[in-house]
This record gives C-alpha cells, structure tokens and sequence, in this order.
C-alpha cells in the first residue's frame, strides 16, 4: 500500500510535475517532496533531476525517476558499472578472470590517472584500469550510467562488458604493432557501423597490408594469396586477383599506406574481436623489415553528411579555362561560380542524395605552393594526398592534370576515415577532363571516387568479361553501366559520355556506414 | 546471365565519334575510358577481340573526331606494345607512329588539339627510346606557349633518358617562366645525370 501510494506520488513528481513542496534549486529540503516537481531532494538541497549519473556527482547513479540514488558499493564489492561504487571507488576489471561470463569487477579505489575519455594506450593510464579504443572505459549496466553524450556499448573482449563510448562519430586510436609481421586484436562493440584498419610502413619502398582476418565467429573472411617464393603454392597475378575478388573483405596491401575496411560487403559485419596479421613486405611481396604501424577506427553511429574540403592546385591558364568562364579556376571562384555550385556541387548533392546522404559542410583553399604538384603523376599522389589535412569527410584535389594521361580521377579505395595528411588522404581530379566534359559529368566522376573511397568497389571490372567473379561483394547491384560504381563511363544515345548514378540497396549501405560520416 | 547482361548493355551503348573512322565497339569504348585506372594490354587486346588492338589504337589516334576521353587513354596506351627489351622501342611501327602523332598535333592550336599532343608526347616518353633525336624533337617543345606542354615535355625528356637533352634542358631552365616546368626541369637534369651514354 505504502510502496503503492509512494510509486504513484513519484510517478506524479517526474511526469505531472506535482506541486510538492515547490521548493526551488538551492532550497533546502529532506526529501524530494519538499522541492518542486521538476526538481530533486540531494544533500539536503533542491537541484535539477538527473539525466545520467556524472550529474549527480561521484558515488551516485541516476535512476529512471530522475533522482540521484547514493552508490553502496563499498571496496571489494563486486560490480557491472561505475554507479555500482561509493565515491572515491570506480569499477575495475581484474585481469582476464571472468566471472559468469563477465570481466569479474570489483569496486576499487580510484588510481590517480585519467577520468573516462582520457586518451591512454594502457589500463594504469585511466582512474578506473580500463582502457579501450585508446580511450579511459567507464563500465555501464545502461546509457544512464554514462554521461551525456556517451551511450553504454557492449566492449568485446574474452568476457564482454559494458563500456561508455561515444554515441556518435567515430573512435580513433593506434594499436602498437612490435615486429613486421604481427596479430593484432581489432574490437568491434555492438553499436559500431564500420570498422578501419589504416597500415602504414615508414619505408616507402615497402608495401604494407593484412596478411589474414578472421571474424570473431572465427570466419576466414580474408587472406593474402602468397607470392611464389614464400611457400607454396603461390600466386600469379590471376590468382592472386582470383583471391582477392573471393574475400569477404576487400583488401590488398600497398606502398607505403593501406586501409581495410569492415564491411566491404552488405552482410559480413559483426560486433566481436578480429584477429588480423599485419605485415610489411617487401616490393617483391616477400616478407618485410619495416614495422607498421596501425590506426583504427571504429564508425559508432550512422552518420549521413559528407564534409567535403576542395583543394586547388595552380589551374591559371589551363587549356580548358572556357569551362571556368574564361578565369583560372581557384577557391575564391568557386565559392561563387555557377558552373561550381550549380553544375557540378549540384550534381554531387543530387548522386548522393539518392543514396540517402548530404552534401554537408564544404571548405575551399588554394595550394599554390607546390608547383611541383600542379600536373600530377599518379606515382606522385601521394604527396599531394597527404596536404588533406581534415580528419572529418573527404579531401577532393583538382590538379591541371593527371598522367598517365587519359586518367581523369584517382583516389583510394578505400581511403583512410579520420586520418589527415596521410598518402591516401583524399582524392584528386584532373580539371584536363573539363576539355571534353561537362561540370555535371565531372561530379559523376567525382562521385564514382569518392564513393570508392567510401569503401565501395566496381560493380563490375573490365575484365569481368573473363572473370566472372571479378566483381564487387554486394550481392544485390547488378552489372549496370548506369551504376555508379561501373568501371567505366557510359552514353546514353546522344549523350556525351559519363558516370552513372544508380545505386542498389547494398551500396547505400555500404556509403552509409562509412567512417567519414558525420 | 551476369555477363550476357553486361554485353547487352555494351550493345546498348552509345558510340561517342559519329563519323568516327575507327571501330569503336562498345568493349573499346568501355576499356579506354576506364575511370579510375588504366587498362593492362590483356585487356586492350580481349577488348579488340579479332581486331589487331595496336592497329585499332593507332585508328583512334589519328581519329580527330573520336571523343578525347577514348583517345587519350588510346594514345598513351600505344607505349604497351613496343617491342620487348631495353630501349627496344626506339624503332618500330610504335615509335614511328608517336613521333608523328607529336609532329601532327603540334601544328594544331585547339585546347582538345593541346591535350592529343600531351598524350603523344607522354606516350613518346614512356618508348624510353634513349634516343637523341626523341629528346632533340622533345626539347623543341619547350618554346611551346601551353605551360602543360612545356611540362609533359620535360617529363617525357626525363624519361627519354638521353643525356644529349641536359644541355638545352639546363639553358632553357634561365628562361622558363613556370615554376612548374622549372621544377620538373630539375628533377629531369638530376635523372638525366644517371642515364647511359656520355
């Protein structure tokens, strides 16, 4: 009768802001009938009802009312969460030992290092000895018990448990790689929507990828065909090409810079631990001396805008200045210009806009001190790449031109999300294009690349004709010229010759999961 | 069924070059104006199908109403079917047709005429010939009033790989205006240094 009468009063309290005894913020009160509805008695005070735990302070959680209930939890008391623990405690995770199939924790007293969200690379380096995703962990029962902004994801590790983490973007951090050829541990939490492996060797002349991946189920999803001199039986170039087009997951090592990205297909993603061999290799493709080094990032939440940062090299007096009303095309003119905005930006927001994604933010600069960079060798790309310096959307070059010449875009695929001034830091496009195109298939081609660079591959390849299986791995696009993602231009009857801009089902989700989302 | 869709939509593909002389099948058309890539010689070829691709390139070089999307790559594709060996290129079908494509487009003045002209020089560069006459006829470009073609030349110079360019290269150097030129100029005489021959 009595826990009746006191859940209806309490119900009244949260949702009718009953009248209570209408004290007001710093009122001083006994009990939360005492203050205003919309209010809380804590510390013998009136103050705002809570919406996640840090409001109420340390030692407290924050329950579904509203209201700041003190923690019990005194040292040595097992726990799930940080609310769990009187003040001056956190909740930690004692080594592997499980318990239950879950980290056993215990309420402990606080180490005098990082609060939650503190960037670390080890366990003693955070208040509360955890460390994940490069970030100080606060372990959670519920999104409540994380303050705001952070939502409670379950962290996989040989027990999984639940961790703070930020409710949208993404997470970045590096994981340390010892030797060249090395397993590293990838953690995927259950609320990721993408995941980035981003591997680079010091050495330039060496190359750098995934040598394996395993899925936390334990699924090969990927594997390196191995060149002949490593053991057999070898790969020639077909077969290696054979492999790569049959992985779950699309990946090849490069020089210098190499991404992988999870998924690369619509269904072979799942929250869990990967396990991926890392390794340099030598030009040759035989084992390397350098060591990697790699960053990951995980996707937290869908994201639907893409940032755009145009970059231009030194266009004044390029062949095709009709194109550009007669004036060079830099970041002043096209800030202003209609051909820019209209024909081409245009274009661009109306591609991506039918695979449910905005054209966000878009910056403009000129780079007008690297001559050297201004007609552009493919060999070369990387060293203008790395002058993308935003870690948020794409970076998109517009160089005079690109050689080999006939090339009209170039760009990684996939490109590195959250990474500035790297190799493979954005895309370029060659303005020669605009001799024999419109601005509006210069935005088709811009966002066949970009898209690319979101993760995904050709439709179909030019040698699918004799390769059946060199396609992409999402099982619903079909072989379309119209597609997007076709390996080539193509006309419609008295048109000129362009991009398409057809997109299946999968392949938007593939663009919506990517990394550079915001 | 995936691939006989793909080969009808290649039917169902426009050709670009109405009045075009050279047999522009849609798996021409689809292999030279691959997008993001470069197409291997196995693919030229397969895409030729029973037509000679060196013969079926060198129709759409000198094509001047093809669309430049599918000439450019078809040009700069020609360097693929030099002969095999070191500076084996200097001679040949290949190498004679490159120098003349450099010769022809360079009496013409059109923008798109500009572009044709970088891709044959380009393509001449990659013969690495190692022949003085290519450098010699290369460095006559450097008078040319297209910075970009000033800088393909001294490119393509590079890659020649004759050392009888570095003196007219070192001389032209005091003059050019273009910082870009002049930096590809330097990085030329530094790799022309290394070249065979005295």
């Amino acid at each position: 009768m009595f826990r009746g009468s006191l859940l209806v009063c309490t119900m009244l309290v949260v949702f009718a802001g009953c009248s209570g005894g209408g004290g007001v913020i710093g009122d001083s009160c006994r009990g939360n009938g005492d203050c205003d509805g919309t209010l809380q008695c804590l510390n013998h005070r009136c103050v705002a009802r809570c919406l996640r735990a840090p409001e109420c302070g340390d030692g407290y959680s924050c329950d579904q009312h509203g209201s700041c209930q003190l923690a019990t939890g005194q040292a040595g008391a097992a726990c799930q969460s940080e609310v769990d623990c009187a003040a001056g405690l956190s909740c930690q995770i004692h080594g592997a030992s499980v318990d239950n199939n879950r980290p056993l924790s215990t309420c402990s007293p606080d180490r005098a290092t990082g609060p939650s969200g503190t960037p670390c690379t080890v366990d003693s380096e955070c208040r509360n000895g955890t460390c994940g995703f490069g970030r100080c962990i606060d372990l959670c029962r519920q999104t409540r018990d994380c303050s705001i902004g952070n939502s409670c994801a379950i962290i996989p590790s040989n027990a999984p448990y639940g961790g703070c983490l930020p409710s949208a973007g993404r997470v970045v951090w590096s994981i340390p790689v010892t030797k060249p050829q090395d397993e590293i541990l990838l953690p995927v939490p259950d609320v990721a929507r993408s995941a980035q492996l981003v591997m680079s060797v010091d050495d330039p002349g060496q190359k750098v990828g995934a040598k394996s991946v395993l899925s936390p189920e334990g699924t090969r999803v990927y594997d390196l065909c191995s060149p002949p001199s490593a053991g057999p039986p070898g790969c020639d170039r077909t077969m290696a090409l054979d492999q790569y087009f049959k992985n779950q997951v699309r990946h090849q090592p490069a020089f210098s810079q190499s991404v992988l990205a999870l998924p690369s297909g619509a269904s072979t993603f799942e929250p869990g631990v990967y396990r991926v061999e890392v390794s340099s290799f030598q030009a040759n493709d035989e084992a390397g001396s350098a060591i990697p080094h790699v960053t990951a990032v995980v996707q937290l939440a869908a994201g639907s805008i893409l940032d755009l940062h145009f970059f231009f090299l030194d266009l004044a007096g390029h062949s095709c200045t009709a194109k550009t009303n007669n004036a060079p095309l830099d970041a002043s003119t096209a800030q202003s210009a209609g051909y820019f905005q209209q024909d081409y930006l245009g274009e661009l927001r109306t591609v991506f806009d039918s695979a449910g994604l905005e054209i966000g933010a878009t910056s403009y600069q000129d780079v007008l001190d690297h001559p050297e960079l201004d007609g552009l060798a493919v060999a070369d790309v990387g060293s203008l790449l790395r002058l993308g310096t935003f870690t948020t959307g794409i970076n998109v070059f517009f160089v005079r031109s690109l050689s080999p010449m006939g090339l009209q875009a170039f760009g990684p695929n996939p490109g590195p999300a959250g990474l500035g001034g790297t190799a493979q830091s954005g895309i370029v496009i060659a303005l020669d294009t605009l001799c024999y195109r419109s601005w509006t298939a210069l935005a088709r081609l811009t966002a066949h690349e970009l898209a690319r660079y979101m993760g995904l591959s050709h439709n179909v390849e030019l040698e699918t004709a004799q390769h059946s299986s060199w396609r992409d791995p999402i099982s619903d696009s079909d072989d379309s010229s119209n597609n997007l993602m076709f390996f080539s231009e193509h006309a419609e009857p008295g048109a000129e010759l362009s991009v398409g801009t057809e997109l299946s089902p999968g392949q938007r989700d593939i663009l919506m999961r990517s990394p550079v989302l915001r | 069924m995936r691939l006989r869709l793909l080969a009808c939509v290649g039917l169902l593909c426009a050709l670009p070059a109405s009045g075009s002389n050279a047999l522009l099948t849609p798996p021409v058309v689809q292999a030279l104006t691959s997008i993001d890539e470069v197409p291997s010689q196995t693919a030229l070829d397969t895409a030729f199908g029973s037509q000679v691709a060196i013969d079926g390139l060198k129709a759409i070089a000198d094509d001047p109403m093809v669309d430049l999307g599918i000439a450019l790559p078809a040009i700069r594709a020609l360097p693929a079917y030099c002969p095999r060996g070191p500076q084996a290129c200097g001679l040949g079908t290949v190498h004679d047709k490159l120098t003349s494509l450099v010769d022809g487009f360079t009496a013409l003045h059109q923008p798109q005429d500009s572009l044709r002209l970088r891709a044959a020089i380009e393509a001449l560069g990659a013969t690495r010939s190692g022949l003085a006459s290519d450098a010699a006829e290369l460095v006559a470009l450097l008078g040319n009033e297209s910075r970009d073609v000033r800088a393909a030349a001294v490119g393509a110079i590079r890659n020649i790989c004759s050392k009888a360019a570095i003196a007219p290269l070192s001389t032209h150097l005091f003059t050019e205006p273009s910082l870009q030129v002049r930096f590809a100029i330097t990085t030329a005489l530094r790799d022309l240094a290394q070249c065979p021959g005295g």
